[in-house]
């Protein structure tokens, strides 16, 4: 069947070449007008890969469409001052109207930020931050805030301290307790220093930033030492629309570099999905695009010195092009390195073209031979690796189904690319030589022969030689399979990220600085006292960072009566030190309230003076301890910030004592004191009074800001779970997700997709391989109706797998989530060449072993150098994931084609040669 | 609002609260058939140690990945009564010491680098200590037979040895902070070889193996304890370097005025 198929093919090549490349170009045309129609774009999204019943896929893209808030972008400002700092993200707010994207279905512009959180939303927490502490930290505030003068407040701070985290030090185990103990701490010494300052100026705007502090906490995120500052910025478009998501980002980073021109100092980075999708695709695109580049001028040296012609390389580029764009309309176009490997078809061909060429005179009879020289083995060992590939769709995970699909579809379409235009074009080039060269029946040299291999196939068909031959790789796999054995897999996802991406470091600095995690789970639910329950229960996991839930700004109903008493008592204390209250009374006439002293002093008492100093030290010990507490309990913010103000062992760095120091030697301590007071006690009964709104507070009463962060289209809560933990790491983001898991069974979000989609790649992937072996050995079978050749040609695949997993765990390397997908991969591609030989074998007989070598040998090297130079192009790639794939390959195509053209030969000439000299 | 909890370092107790709880020293021979309570009783009656001394290290593996190590020195008096734990290093927290009182109702705290003496609330039995994966109401566990109940779920094999397999939930006077544990207890010499704890939700939260067991004076100590947390992923482990039991400790290095000696 497969002869008369030849003999139709050689009669259309030879008689209408031009009708063939013409209906090769118009399909070129056609499949350009449907890529156009239908659209193609690249999607690199996790949630692609995984099977679309997947319930944490459904969950996620459910939480998409519900909240324009579950991805967000994470800008982080490091270097310069506090100030500078703060002054970028200043500049930045207004900057962030002009940040747009491009909407892929209407082509038109539109704003990409939704909202921005660059500092905390101090309007809400100004008029209900008391209503927003619970019972137990009101109880401790209420002593706390009952007299506001010097000496007084800072003996109820230092009790305070002790109750809260020195006595209580268990609960500074928990993360809240933590951020409060570092909060309260360093409103305490911004408060204290208040008495340095000279001018009244001075002292009302430190007062002003002493009282947010001591109240609210600090408006803006900063890490404990401030050395980052971040803010955050809510996209308008899910991360589901990938291209406008990155176009949004880009657009983002333009913004963002303009303003940092004028902050020289300040190094800035952002991260979070859209950002490290971007960075990727960027990073993964220049390494393609290198690779790719050095590929196609290797490949041209190859063909150019291998074949001592310039135009084999151009039809072959033309045949290779004319496979990618029949592809396209079938595959997206993500699969550049299978384009690259195909080439091997037009290899083949064109080995055998030139061999044939230089034999007859003629290139119709040249065609023929090569038809009946290699079709055959191109056939099936296209056939083969399609059939490798496509039946990956079984494992049904859309990774590889897609994989699978791409590859097959890939392979056939260049095949049949291979047998029809090629020739065709080989005709052509013939046709137009013979018009310039005028001489139609020149015989051509075919090429650069590979001696080695004819003396190889000559040594082998002697028994002894091909026994040690056998014996030698014999031993050579059983120490890779040892060596193969060792193979781990690399769960850190951050080890295949390029290791410099600026969303990268980013990410790593967010996670050491502020220990939380940029990534995050997502649950919806149907009400706040749902959001609550779960926020109360996983907070306390010491896996987790931080819980964003609309259960904080809106207690519940019982959470709120209980603490109305406490928040009254709370203002009624304060309410007597707000002084505009105190004169109100006055021209009345009615009673007058008792003055404070601080109002009028103009200077404290030298018994409060001595009592400020010795409270001084109270708090220099209190600190010291908590200090050791939080050591112990690896609470390493809070260590750090206490040895940054008490000076550790090392009294002389302690903050506290030299600022006490300070006041010792002030001779007018007592005056500046009386002064500081008068500044900072009315703004803190004023902002005390403020926040002791007992107005019930419910989601309906929200800002609209805070409200759309967490409530969603259909009135559904989303509790935003960070991880405290490095979720790169596959270890800690499985048991995150197991914790996660617990509280709901609707937990999703990128961590708990990676997660899905590396339990599915490991379990599927087995799978997938197994499939593969069978189908190339079911082929195998049918196309040698051979048992013996059958199982044979299964040994160099079944070896090649071995070596190339020794070698790649002996160079050191690790399997990882990228990389794994290449191990199917390399069964679809190692068996070409056992097939090829195989074929030389059956058609020609064992007999004839050191001819097959010699030429059906010499097209697999060069085959094989192909396609290892187009891997080996991506085996430096920046992306560590792709880089790896690029050495497992190449690795896999090398392992197979030493077995195929060296061990192969020598078992087939052990098993054939007898078998033909019993027959 | 003064709450009394436990201190961190009463590892030592939980080396001695487990050791002399479940650990015992063997009883060979005969197949009497026991019941849960029976064997509890004969964990308590078989691990008696009226003092002890012991010198250990204890790292605590976060789940965050951070790994800390602590040395310290453990005493303990009046079947874990009273407890003493002194850090000795690292530089940190080096003589720092906690006192527990009243079976770890009462606890102090000494701090060198202030001199100071503070008493620790104890409110939150079940809160992690310090850091570490074992929990205020671990260490605070008494005798066995006076904290559990339960029944022998049969017998099965813990890393090659035959063991009681028992479920046990607290007693009034037990541990609050969980409702129930598995117990592997050696059938061999009655010393405890696992801990399965189970939270107030009924889920598996933690998981303590005893190992190493030796003989110091005729008791049974383990002289290594691997609590691994099954939420998180954190892990703390005590290295026993050396144990004595059954010595002479004064009254007075369980005081408050002696912890600044």
């Amino acid at each position: 069947m497969r002869e008369r198929l030849y003999d139709r093919l050689v009669q259309l090549v030879s008689t209408k070449p031009w009708w063939v490349l013409l209906g090769a170009f118009v399909l070129l045309i056609a499949s350009g007008v449907i890529v156009e129609l239908r659209g193609l774009k690249m999607e690199t999204r996790i949630l692609d890969l995984l099977p679309k019943t997947d319930a944490a896929a459904v969950e996620y893209n459910d939480i998409l469409k519900q909240y324009d808030s579950a991805s967000q972008i994470i800008i982080g400002v490091k270097g310069g001052r506090r100030e500078d700092k703060i002054a970028f993200i200043d500049r930045l707010e207004p900057r962030l109207s002009k940040v747009t994207y491009t909407s892929g279905e209407t082509g038109k512009t539109a704003p990409y930020v939704k909202h921005a959180v660059l500092k905390l939303d101090t309007d809400y927490l100004t008029k209900h931050g008391l209503m927003l502490t619970t019972h137990s930290d009101l109880e401790n505030l209420e002593p706390l805030f009952s007299n506001l003068e010097m000496a007084d407040l800072l003996t109820a701070y230092n009790e305070f301290l002790e109750m809260e985290y020195i006595e209580d030090s268990a609960a500074v185990t928990e993360r809240e307790k933590e951020d409060g103990a570092i909060s309260n701490l360093k409103a305490i010494v911004k408060w204290l220093e208040g008495v340095t300052k000279a001018t009244p100026k001075e002292r009302a705007s430190h007062a002003e930033n002493a009282v947010d502090a001591m109240t609210i906490g600090d408006q803006y995120m900063f890490s404990q030492d401030e050395s980052i500052l971040i803010a955050m910025v809510v996209p308008t478009i899910s991360i589901d629309k990938m291209e406008e998501t990155m176009d949004g980002a880009k657009s983002l980073r333009r913004q963002v570099r303009l303003v940092q021109k004028d902050f020289p100092d300040l190094n800035i980075r952002m991260t979070g999905m859209p950002v490290l999708s971007l960075e990727e695709m960027e990073v993964t695109q220049q390494d393609m695009g290198f690779g790719t580049l050095w590929s196609l001028v290797l490949i041209l040296v190859l063909f150019i010195v291998a074949f001592r012609m310039w135009s084999a390389p151009l039809l072959a580029i033309i045949n290779l092009m004319t496979g990618i764009v029949w592809t396209l309309p079938l595959i997206a176009l993500a699969f550049g390195r299978l384009n690259l490997m195909t080439t091997m078809f037009a290899i083949h061909l064109n080995a055998a073209y030139a061999e044939a060429r230089a034999r007859y005179d003629n290139a119709t009879e040249s065609i023929r031979a090569m038809y009946a020289s290699c079709g055959n083995g191109v056939v099936t060992g296209a056939l083969t690796t399609a059939t490798a590939f496509v039946v990956l769709a079984f494992t049904g995970l859309d990774a590889f189904i897609e994989l699978g699909v791409v590859l097959a579809g890939g392979i056939v379409l260049t095949l049949i690319s291979s047998m029809t235009v090629l020739p065709a074009m080989y005709v052509v080039a013939d046709r137009i030589r013979q018009k310039v060269t005028r001489n139609s029946n020149r015989k051509r040299a075919s090429g650069v022969p590979i001696p080695l291999l004819g003396k190889g196939g000559e040594a082998v068909m002697r028994r002894p030689v091909a026994i040690s031959v056998v014996v030698v790789f014999v031993l050579v796999t059983v120490f890779f399979a040892w060596k193969a054995k060792g193979a781990s897999f690399e769960s850190n996802m951050l080890e295949i990220e390029p290791a410099d991406m600026p969303s990268v470091l980013l990410h790593r600095e967010i996670l050491r600085e502020f220990e939380i995690n940029p990534d995050f789970a997502m649950v919806s639910v149907p009400t706040v006292d749902d959001a609550r329950k779960i926020t109360d229960r996983i907070k306390k996991n010491r896996l987790v960072g931080q819980v964003d839930s609309i259960s904080q700004y809106v207690p519940s109903a019982q959470q709120q009566k209980r603490r109305t008493p406490v928040i009254r008592a709370i203002a009624q204390n304060a309410e007597a030190w707000v002084p505009s209250r105190l004169t109100r009374g006055l021209p009345t006439g009615g009673a007058m309230a008792p003055f404070p002293n601080y109002q009028l002093q103009e200077k404290i008492s030298d018994e409060e003076k001595e009592r400020l100093l010795l409270e001084m030290e109270r708090l220099n010990k209190n600190i010291l301890e908590i200090g050791q507490f939080a050591y112990l309990s690896m609470k390493n913010r809070l260590a750090r910030q206490c040895t940054e103000l008490s000076g550790g062992k090392d009294r002389q760095f302690s903050k506290i004592i030299n600022l006490k120091k300070q006041f010792e030697t002030d001779a007018h301590l007592k005056t500046h004191v009386a002064n500081w007071q008068r500044a900072y006690i009315p703004m803190l009964a004023e902002r005390l009074t403020e926040m002791a709104s007992v107005e019930p507070l419910s989601v309906d009463k929200l800002p609209t800001k805070i409200r759309d962060r967490f409530v969603s289209h259909k009135g559904e809560n989303l509790v935003t779970i960070y991880a405290a933990v490095d979720l790169w790491d596959g270890n800690k983001m499985t048991l995150f997700n197991k914790a996660t898991e617990k509280i709901s069974n609707g937990v999703t979000g990128t961590v708990v997709l990676m997660d899905r989609l590396i339990t599915l790649i490991g379990e599927k992937g087995i799978l997938a391989i197994f499939l593969a072996l069978g189908a190339v050995f079911v082929i195998l079978l049918l196309d040698f109706r051979h048992l013996g050749y059958a199982l044979v040609g299964m040994l160099p695949l079944l070896l090649g797998f071995a070596w190339m997993v020794g070698i790649f765990t002996l160079i050191g390397h690790k399997f990882d989530v990228a990389n794994v997908m290449a191990l199917p991969l390399i069964l679809g591609i190692g068996i070409d060449d056992a097939v090829h030989i195989l074929h030389g074998i059956q058609n020609r007989g064992i007999q004839n072993l050191p001819h097959v070598l010699k030429h059906t040998g010499r097209a697999l090297v060069l085959t094989s150098m192909t396609t290892a130079i187009a891997f080996g192009s991506i085996a430096d790639a920046a992306h560590r994931g792709l880089a790896g794939m690029g050495i497992l390959l190449t690795l896999g195509v090398i392992c197979c084609l030493v077995i195929s053209i060296a061990f192969l030969p020598a078992v087939a000439a052990l098993i054939f040669k007898k078998q033909e000299v019993e027959k | 609002m003064k709450r009394f909890k436990r201190q961190p370092s009463r590892y030592v107790s939980i080396s001695i609260a487990l050791a002399v709880i479940f650990a015992s020293a063997a009883v060979v021979g005969g197949k009497p058939p026991f019941s849960a309570a029976d064997i509890l009783q004969k964990v308590d009656d078989e691990a008696r140690a009226d003092t002890t001394k012991i010198y250990l290290t204890q790292t605590v593996y976060s789940p965050t990945g951070d790994q800390r190590s602590f040395k310290m020195v453990s005493y303990t008096k009046d079947d874990n009564e009273k407890g003493l734990t002194e850090y000795l290093a690292p530089s940190q927290v080096k003589g720092m010491k906690i006192l527990t009182l009243n079976s770890g109702d009462d606890i102090w705290s000494y701090f060198p680098s202030t001199n100071r003496v503070r008493k620790i609330a104890s409110s939150a039995r079940n809160r992690k200590v310090q850091g570490s994966d074992f929990s205020y109401d671990d260490m605070a566990m008494g005798k066995m037979a006076k904290s559990w109940k339960g029944t022998l779920q049969g017998e099965e094999k813990l890393n090659e040895t035959l063991c009681y397999k028992l479920v046990l939930t607290p007693t009034e006077k037990g541990p609050k902070s969980y409702k129930k544990t598995t117990v592997w207890i050696s059938k061999t010499d009655f010393t405890t070889l696992r801990v399965l704890y189970f939270d107030k939700y009924g889920e598996q939260s933690k998981q303590l193996d005893m190992s190493d067991y030796r003989d110091v004076k005729g008791v049974k100590v383990p002289f290594l304890y691997t609590m691994t947390s099954l939420v998180d992923g954190g892990k703390t482990v005590m290295k026993v370097a050396h144990a004595e039991v059954n010595i002479k400790l004064s009254d007075s290095l369980f005081t408050e005025t002696g912890l600044k000696k």
